[in-house]
């Protein structure tokens, strides 16, 4: 089995988030996400990779917003890998991340049903990308088919493109060279990706001895490697 | 025994001179199966007879069975072509109908199984004209559990990839998947079923060669192998279908555990139970009993069987079918109290959503099926005899076991810890392929009950053999005998 | 001598082993007679040895079979290739347990059906002697006697009560040729596996559609990519390229110009003509052949348009930036622009 080199974390300052929604947009763009119609997310079937949630908080007068925005968590110990029979949900040992398997996947959704996080979307259609929207797809990701689940790769994309740069230049990989299409376009920098194997990254600077940290739905075991930065009196907890 | 008794056949046996007795022994005839024998022709007649015989209703009925299988085909292939978006599954809802479909099929078809295996090894006489008729339900209904497996799949022209073989794609099927483990139970299961009712066929299939002609002769040639009864065959057979019996319970509790654990294993709410084992085990045998109740009086009441299927198996079945309403409900409460109790916020959502939510008439209706209807009704004996009331209680567990499913597996992964990521599962166009699975194990029942003969007379004259009076003081008690 | 079958029909128990018994003093031997019922008798009820039946060892090689099969496939195959899941090892217990059961009774149940099969030598082909009254509930004594006893094998069945008999003159039993059907029951199952390993190893393989592989969006080296849509932004200003700092556009000097013909003779010429019409030595080779760069498409482009296909490539034209240095492109672009008719 290989050694780990990696462990890519994202960390998500929920007191800078806006709720502006300008990653899920950008996911969008960059990973070929489809766009479901008005009548289909009325069903319930919303394909945002990564999404943000709204909880209301409080009475009327004092009502807040909470801005949660949750994408896949790459957990650790992730329950939605041992489910897939067809080995199309698996884990990278190298560099710590859920992979999905397109041309594996025959379409079970068992590991949907064991994400906790729900956020793994399954292609009930074919994608339909109305002109032009199909000539801005990206070539580097996989148009999917219906039939198939999908979720946030922290644009593995991206990485790879990095780590080829990097090999071919003959340098390590830097802090901050890898930026997923969410984090690049958060206009408050509340979304932080890198290595958490890196002493030097920003990641590790956030995460290590952060009073704000917390997890989302730690009790299950499940190791996400996002981790979200809240401070005041509540926050939207595990 | 007196002399009389060995010498002649079954059919033979001379009335008592005493008459009391006679008295006795009458009533005891005509209560009993196997104290009733008849000649063996007529039997195997009462038997053959029906499958040639299609009445005017006979057709009504398959061709509105195979207008509902092939409009399920249909809409089948339109799902293939457009995707499972004309389903109603969504996000989080990924489990709908199909999943109910399969448990509830893969439960009715336990209790063939228990029938014709478990209750033969406890040598429970009553089981004998019943298990052919149970066994062909499990077989009908795991094939179409194993068919509602592929409809729910998204990829279902890629499903192949689950075999385990050699192949250039690198890889394996993942056996760390409850899927797998599915897929292997299935896999034996069904296997040990076709293989058990092919055997227990057998003799059956040598009689009915001997007593057709044409293509029905032609084919219960080639299928009964050229069986003629000789001594190997007889001790080969009963060996073989003790084996199979003795495997085939494991297997059956097996396969419907590990169709638990597709749920158990996960970590969904209200779904991560640990009893989810013997739990479903238990459902299972209660739906399936009452499927083959209902079946016994449909094939009674079309095939004339009533010398075969009398007051004793109903009365049989029907107390098997009440200690089985308790034991399911023992393990419902199970199920309910300890999450209940431990009082998680997920849990008490759904209780919340179970007692006093949408979902609450459906929960009411489940308890009162499963429940108070069949504990309440079934003590009584006159409610025991009496088939019609029988078949509505059977129906109503029915749709209590087909409820109880129903609240597991789509009402349940509604709810889970983030409430943004709630959902409410409507069925679309499942139902018209939900309905064609129905139509479809009727309809391949109603189709294998014209060609292969659905009560086992060489079973049933093995027990008449077996089976007589014996005389204690003034009375006369039905007695059997065990060769050993 | 010939062997000759006499059968006799019995109703019940009592007299057919009477019979068994006369014919045995007859001298016929117990393996000469064969006992045939709708029902089963045991062999104690007639008098008979029992029937050494085996099926038992069979079953249980079976289940042997099927516990290594399980072995391999849950240890084995994930060593080939190993793959993580979600914190679990690669042969977890548990699951192993379950799978091992599973094919293991598997095995056992197929290897006691194929058992049967294989001991009863079913399915039996050709005529046997039998008579359809069995199955109605009589009971049949089959002797296979030699020419000389029949007649005596004939009259010990009238007396002890059979009430019909015939007698099949020299009958020969079907013969049994097991390696026959060893090989049929071989080839019966070898040309399966061997279709399936063509299909499994793709030597034989179905079209099936296999959605994923064309791709809607465009790749990098696919051609052509389409006008910009109507309203899009237009590329103006400094040309910018990802990663290099921004290139302003070089004045059109006569030195520039000069400069822009050299180059375009040495780097372009080959491809789009020495003027540019798109019909260089090299052009016929292309398809879609080199554009004509004097045409109006062409010029109607910004100067960072033409700019970034010569820094980026465009279509199937390669990507000129290690060729030629920022300003020696906008050289090559403003002799481009000299070229318009």
């Amino acid at each position: 089995m290989e050694q780990p080199e990696r462990k890519w974390t994202m960390v998500i300052d929920l007191d800078k988030c806006t709720g502006c929604a300008a990653c899920v947009v950008a996911c969008h763009a960059e990973n070929n996400v489809p766009i479901v119609t008005a009548r289909e997310v009325a069903r319930g079937r919303g394909q945002h990779w990564i999404r943000i949630e709204r909880y209301w908080v409080g009475e009327y007068p004092d009502v807040k917003a909470r801005f949660l925005p949750i994408l896949c968590q790459h957990c650790g110990n992730a329950p939605c890998e041992p489910v897939c029979p067809a080995y199309a949900s698996i884990h990278s040992q190298r560099e710590n991340l859920n992979v999905q398997v397109y041309n594996r996947c025959i379409g079970t959704r068992y590991c949907a049903n064991n994400c906790p996080y729900k956020v793994r979307f399954f292609n009930h259609f074919d994608p339909v990308f109305a002109e032009p929207l199909d000539q801005q797809l990206n070539p580097d990701v996989t148009v999917r088919s219906a039939g198939v689940m999908e979720k946030c790769t922290f644009c593995v994309q991206r990485i790879r493109r990095a780590e080829e740069k990097a090999l071919a230049e003959g340098r390590p990989l830097d802090d901050g060279e890898v930026v997923p299409a969410c984090v690049g376009t958060c206009p408050t920098s509340a979304l932080v990706f890198g290595d958490l194997y890196d002493p030097e990254s920003q990641v590790t600077r956030l995460v290590n001895h952060n009073a704000r940290k917390f997890r989302l739905l730690e009790h299950l075991g499940t190791e996400p490697a996002v981790y979200y930065l809240k401070g005041g009196s509540s926050h939207v907890s595990t | 025994m007196s002399a009389h008794e060995t010498e002649h056949p079954v059919w033979r046996r001379p009335l008592l001179e005493d008459e009391g007795l006679e008295e006795q022994a009458e009533r005891l005839r005509r209560r009993h199966l196997l104290l009733d024998p008849r000649f063996p022709w007529e039997m195997n007649d009462d038997v053959l007879r029906p499958m040639y015989r299609t009445r005017p209703t006979f057709w009504v009925i398959f061709v509105a069975l195979g207008g509902l299988v092939l409009m399920g085909a249909v809409t089948w292939g339109a799902q293939i072509y457009w995707g499972l978006g004309i389903t109603g599954l969504n996000r989080p809802i990924n489990w709908g109908l199909y999943l109910v479909n399969t448990v509830y099929f893969i439960g009715i078809g336990h209790a063939g199984t228990f029938i014709s295996a478990a209750l033969r090894v406890l040598k429970v006489e009553w089981r004998r004209p019943i298990s052919r008729a149970a066994e062909t339900l499990t077989l009908f209904g795991l094939s179409t559990a194993a068919l509602a497996i592929f409809i729910h799949l998204g990829r279902v022209w890629k499903a192949y990839w689950l075999l385990p073989y050699p192949n250039q794609r690198q890889l394996w099927p993942n056996w760390r998947s409850p899927l797998m483990w599915d897929f292997m139970a299935i896999l034996t299961y069904m296997t040990g079923s076709v293989l058990f009712i092919y055997l227990g066929l057998l003799p059956d299939l040598a009689m009915a060669r001997d007593h057709t002609r044409g293509w029905r002769h032609r084919l219960y040639a080639i299928l009964s192998l050229g069986w003629r009864g000789t001594e190997k065959e007889w001790a080969y057979h009963k060996t073989s279908l003790d084996i199979f019996s003795y495997i085939i319970i494991p297997v059956m509790f097996s396969v419907h555990t590990i169709v638990s654990w597709d749920f158990a294993m996960s970590i969904q709410p209200g779904w991560n139970s640990t009893i989810f084992g013997p739990y479903f085990i238990l459902g299972a045998l209660f739906s399936g009993v009452a499927a083959v109740i209902i079946v016994m009086a449909i094939i009674r009441k079309a095939m004339r069987l009533q010398y075969f299927l009398r007051d004793e198996h109903f009365n049989g079945m029907a107390k098997f079918l009440l200690i089985l309403s308790f034991a399911w409900a023992y393990f419902y409460f199970n199920d309910y109290i300890v999450p209940w109790y431990g009082g998680e916020p997920v849990m008490k959502v759904l209780f919340d959503l179970f007692h006093r939510g949408w979902a609450a008439p459906l929960w009411f209706l489940m308890l009162f099926s499963n429940l108070f209807l069949p504990g309440i009704a079934l003590w009584s004996r006159r409610v025991r005899s009496s088939i019609p009331v029988l078949v509505v209680i059977c129906i109503f567990v029915q749709i209590g076991m087909y409820l109880e499913r129903y609240l597991i597996i789509p009402v349940m992964s509604g709810r889970n810890e983030l409430p943004f990521d709630w959902g409410t599962y409507i069925p679309r166009l499942e139902t018209l392929i939900t309905l064609a699975s129905f139509a479809l194990v009727a309809f391949l029942y109603l189709l294998f009950s014209r060609v292969f003969p659905l009560i086992p007379v060489w079973e049933i004259l093995e027990g008449q053999i077996l089976q007589g009076l014996k005389r204690i003081g003034r009375a006369l008690i039905p007695s059997r005998a065990e060769p050993h | 001598m010939a062997n000759h079958s006499v059968l006799g029909l019995f109703h019940e128990a009592t007299s057919t082993a009477d019979t068994i018994d006369r014919l045995r003093e007859l001298g016929v031997p117990d393996e000469a007679i064969t006992v045939m019922s709708g029902v089963p008798y045991t062999p104690e009820m007639l008098g008979r040895r029992p029937v050494y039946e085996r099926l038992l060892p069979i079953a249980l090689i079976g289940a042997l079979g099927g516990f290594l099969a399980a072995l391999f496939l849950t240890i084995v195959t994930p060593h080939l290739y190993p793959i993580e899941v979600g914190g679990q090892p690669l042969v977890p217990g548990p699951p192993t347990i379950i799978i091992v059961f599973e094919f293991t009774m598997l095995g056992a149940l197929l290897a006691t059906f194929g058992g049967l099969l294989a001991e009863t030598a079913f399915p039996v082909v050709g005529r046997q002697v039998y008579d359809q009254r069995i199955t109605e509930g009589h009971i049949g004594v089959l002797a296979v006697v030699d020419e000389t006893l029949v007649a005596r094998a004939e009259s010990v069945l009238k007396e002890t009560g059979a009430h019909h008999f015939k007698r099949v003159e020299a009958d020969q039993p079907p013969r049994r040729r097991p390696f026959l059907r060893l090989a049929f029951v071989g080839l019966f199952a070898l040309i399966p596996t061997v279709i399936g390993l063509l299909f499994a190893y793709s030597v034989l393989a179905i079209p099936l559609p296999n959605q994923m592989v064309h791709q809607p969006s465009i790749g990098y080296e696919q051609g052509p990519r389409l006008a910009a849509p109507a309203h899009a932004v237009p590329v103006q200003g400094p040309a910018l390229i990802d990663g290099q700092p921004a290139s302003e556009p070089v004045p059109a000097t006569a030195n520039s110009l000069q400069r822009g013909r050299v180059l375009f003779g040495i780097n372009c010429v080959l491809c789009h003509g020495q003027d540019g019409s798109g019909e260089g030595r090299l052009g016929g080779y292309f398809s879609p052949s080199p554009t004509n760069l004097t045409s109006a498409e062409v010029q109607a482009l910004s100067d960072q348009q033409i700019f970034l296909v010569i820094a980026q490539g465009w279509g199937i034209m390669p990507s000129l930036a290690e060729n030629l240095s920022p300003v020696e492109r906008w050289d090559v672009v403003n002799h481009v622009r000299s070229l318009r008719e």
